[in-house]
């Protein structure tokens, strides 16, 4: 096999937001693999700091930055700490998010509605909004948002309006911001998972429960499963570099066949 | 340090229809750098060859097989060369397709619209139908159709692809197809999946070749990326549906196309 330089990720720098577990730690994990050095963001300071041991493995730099990305002077003082510490950012996974508690739309609670907005939909746009100028200065750059599945379409989850209107609004960020920034250099684009076996901020979900929730979601997806977080790796990897040079405003659903 | 990894298609055997000229030729090329060795089929035996002779230098084994793909006989031969010459079947790449000529469509000639159809969607069944029986066996295998933003959207007639009615409806149904067939062998292993690409600098079969600049020129300035596509930049997102590190994705369209109908 030819040792191609195709997915190569050397010399760059990635900025991950909820790097500490989940889908969030294989992104950190993805790009590392590939050569980039990582700063790792997590409300949760000993989770970041355990991707953080398993990213230097592969030889690069790695940082942990605590900041809660709904709030706009820790995201500055997060982007500042990457920028001292590696230069710049070449690339940006808006990853952080929490679901809504699982009630009717009509007893959930405002500030639990707010919540789910000033982080998923809000939060994604002040990363945004403070990475961008960085990209557009060496007029390269590569964002990925995680979106999700719930943005597309309601599908087998209930009670997920809060959740799933932020994931669309999400959706609709991406694209736009892709093209306004498509003559900058600057590709953005969606991760939209279905469901994977993680364990969701803000669920709780004893094990009797969610092998209840296995029993009922299971026969909905097509390939009978949930996927592993790590087989979201190559995706993360093929959009944050140049193999993806020609892709902007998309989004990439992996779900195991859900909304097919 | 690169993984080794991911993305590896070491002892993979890819069919690629139309390999010989653009997209085709690029799918042909990401899967033997790779590691996968390779049959490319074409209507054009000598541009499958070409093809053969270039991707050769990766170290894999490649052989061309000329084929229509809307002839179920050929196509059955052709699953039979590869399957007698490889043994096996891992990747599927059913990206052979034509245009229409370019005429409005009351005008359309009835033979124009039987020709796009028999090629880019009923040639796409007899591909699927002739090749899931082997990935069945194995209970593994990627499948990868080429559609097109032209199946996903019309667009405004001064921003798009005028005229290609039959085109668009048969790369609509191909998305279609796709989805469907998706579903039904989701449990035995089987992923298909769609690239929809948007302009890339082809050189389509049967469209002229001043034709399609005027239609590049025309096309670029709708395009956020500002160009139209290298074909080789198709390449990475071949290589990552091929390959097993997309494992959890099936009955997806992915577009390729800098930006246009984001």
């Amino acid at each position: 096999m030819g040792k191609s330089k195709l997915f190569d990720l050397s010399g760059k720098v990635a900025l991950v937001t909820a790097g500490g577990h989940g889908l969030g730690r294989e992104y950190c994990i993805a790009v590392a693999k590939f050569g980039a050095d990582v700063a790792c963001n997590d409300i949760d300071i000993k989770l970041a700091q355990e991707t953080v041991e398993l990213v230097k493995k592969f030889g690069h730099r790695a940082i942990v930055i605590k900041a809660d990305v709904s709030k706009m002077d820790e995201i500055e003082r997060m982007v500042n700490q990457t920028v001292s510490e590696f230069s710049t950012i070449d690339i940006l996974f808006c990853n952080a998010g929490v679901v809504n508690p699982m009630v009717p739309l009509h007893e959930l609670s405002i500030e639990d509605w707010d919540k789910v907005m000033a982080l998923n939909l809000r939060g994604t746009f002040l990363c945004m909004r403070t990475v961008l100028p960085i990209m557009i200065k060496q007029k390269r750059g590569s964002i990925i948002s995680t979106a999700s599945l719930a943005g597309l379409m309601c599908g087998i989850t209930p009670h997920s309006a809060p959740y799933g209107a932020s994931k669309g609004g999400v959706i609709g960020l991406t694209r736009h911001a892709a093209v306004a920034y498509a003559r900058d250099g600057i590709r953005i684009n969606a991760i939209a998972p279905g469901l994977h076996d993680t364990r969701p901020v803000g669920l709780n979900l004893t094990l009797e429960k969610s092998e209840e929730l296995k029993r009922m979601i299971f026969p909905a997806i097509p390939m009978g499963r949930y996927g592993e977080p790590s087989e979201i790796q190559a995706l993360a990897v093929y959009l944050a570099s140049d193999a993806s040079s020609y892709v902007t405003g998309q989004v990439f659903v992996q779900d195991g066949g859900i909304s097919a | 340090m690169v993984d080794k990894g991911m993305f590896d298609l070491s002892g993979r055997v890819a069919l690629v229809t139309a390999g010989g000229r653009g997209l085709g030729r690029e799918f042909c090329e990401g899967v033997a750098e790779f590691g996968a060795d390779v049959a490319c089929a074409d209507i054009d035996m000598e541009r499958a060859q070409e093809t053969v002779s270039l991707i050769k230098r990766f170290g894999i084994r490649a052989i061309a097989i000329e084929v229509d793909v809307s002839k179920p006989d050929q196509v059955e031969h052709m699953v039979r060369q590869t399957m007698a010459e490889f043994s096996t079947i891992d990747i599927l790449f059913n990206n052979a397709g034509i245009g229409n000529p370019p005429v409005r469509l009351h005008e359309m000639p009835i033979e124009a619209w039987d020709r796009a159809m028999d090629v880019n969607l009923k040639g796409m069944f007899l591909c699927l139908r002739a090749v899931l029986p082997v990935m069945l066996k194995q209970k593994r295998g990627s499948i990868i159709n080429t559609a097109s933003v032209a199946g996903l959207m019309a667009g405004a007639e001064t921003r798009s692809l005028p005229n290609a009615v039959p085109y668009g409806a048969s790369k609509h149904a191909v998305i279609a197809l796709t989805k469907h067939a998706a579903r039904a062998y989701a449990q035995e292993g089987i992923r298909i999946n769609a690239i929809a690409p948007g302009a890339h600098l082809t050189w389509p079969l049967g469209a002229p070749r001043e034709f399609m600049e005027e239609i590049h020129t025309h096309l670029a300035k709708f395009i956020p990326l500002g160009r139209i596509g290298e074909p080789r930049e198709i390449k990475g997102l071949a290589i990552f549906l091929a390959s097993d590190d997309s494992s959890y994705v099936t009955g997806q369209v992915f577009v390729h196309d800098g930006g246009f109908i984001a």
